[in-house]
């Protein structure tokens, strides 16, 4: 059994970030990402595994999972969500993004719309749900 | 939450599902193997040791983006681990209920061969461990899972044992089952 749940944050309007982050990639994006989470719940202690990441400074506040592809060409992707987490062996995904050899987000204010979502939610905006 | 159903519809695409399979491949390796390694031998450098490997193929190993572990690394580590390693082609229903249940937990009850021998008799007792007999012996459950146990008294329940009987021993047929966990077993 799963050690953790993913969950992914909503916006008032009814449109969820994350959700519309993956839609927009290939499957071999997607089933990267979808294997990484597989692998991910079932490990309990997600600051020692690569597939993880805490981040700091500008960006405290978050936590980005860490995926690649190798083939046809070296792509690093990096969807983030709330951390620490607010609910116990719960991650709230907030939004996605792919991240270029020389740093550069795609889409560029990936993270800054991340730390924003998480504002809103804290201040009851919007909802969260199970990710599917 | 992310159903059954919901991944089947993914694995529709088969560009999809071959990518998905083969990610999953590698990163459930070096879970596994990441899982064992703090579980047994606290450190990579002791399962290098162990498995006769250098310690930066442990790492490697361990690393769920690496894709180049071979059979032979596998091997040797699941030698160093004192365990056996099975590969086998699955149909994607039982890899999606692999993933779904995937768990540390899970991978730290995996006995070594000397707990599994050490625990031998208690199972043998229980009627799951017959060296003596023709019959394949029925596969140890890994982790707690509960297994059966027939209550019903047969003939080698009554009679004594000895080295003439050993021979015709067989496992007992089915009858009223008990459930034991595992964990509990010597």
């Amino acid at each position: 059994m799963s050690a953790w749940q993913i969950k992914a944050y909503w916006l008032p309007g009814g449109t969820c970030p994350i959700q519309d982050w993956y839609r927009a990639q290939d499957v071999q994006v997607q089933a990267e990402f979808d294997a990484t989470l597989g692998t991910l719940t079932a490990t309990v202690d997600w600051t020692d595994t690569k597939s993880f990441g805490v981040l700091k400074r500008d960006h405290v506040g978050l936590g980005e999972i860490r995926f690649g592809l190798e083939k046809p060409e070296k792509r690093r992707f990096r969807p983030v969500g709330i951390w620490p987490p607010i609910a116990e062996w719960e991650f709230i995904l907030l939004a996605g993004c792919e991240k270029q050899r020389n740093g550069v987000l795609i889409p560029d204010n990936a993270f800054t719309l991340a730390l924003e979502y998480k504002r809103r939610f804290a201040e009851g905006e919007g909802r969260i749900d199970d990710y599917v | 939450m992310i159903t059954f159903k919901g991944v089947w519809q993914k694995l529709s695409d088969k560009q999809y599902r071959d990518h998905y399979a083969l990610s999953l491949l590698k990163r459930s390796v070096a879970f596994q193997i990441k899982t064992l390694r703090k579980k047994h031998c606290r450190t990579q450098a002791v399962l290098a040791e162990k498995s006769e490997l250098k310690q930066g193929v442990i790492s490697r190993a361990e690393d769920q983006e690496y894709g180049n572990l071979t059979f032979n690394t596998v091997g040797r580590i699941a030698a160093g681990l004192d365990m056996a390693f099975i590969g086998k082609f699955v149909p994607f229903s039982e890899l999606i209920r692999f993933s779904g249940n995937l768990s540390e937990e899970e991978f730290k009850n995996i006995l070594t061969f000397d707990e599994e021998n050490a625990a031998q008799p208690a199972l043998e007792a229980l009627g799951l461990f017959d060296f003596s007999s023709a019959e394949e012996p029925r596969s140890l459950p890994i982790g707690p899972m509960p297994i059966e146990v027939d209550d019903q008294p047969s003939e080698r329940d009554t009679k004594p044992q000895d080295a003439a009987d050993a021979a015709d021993q067989r496992i007992p047929p089915r009858g009223e089952r008990r459930l034991y966990n595992v964990a509990h077993v010597g």
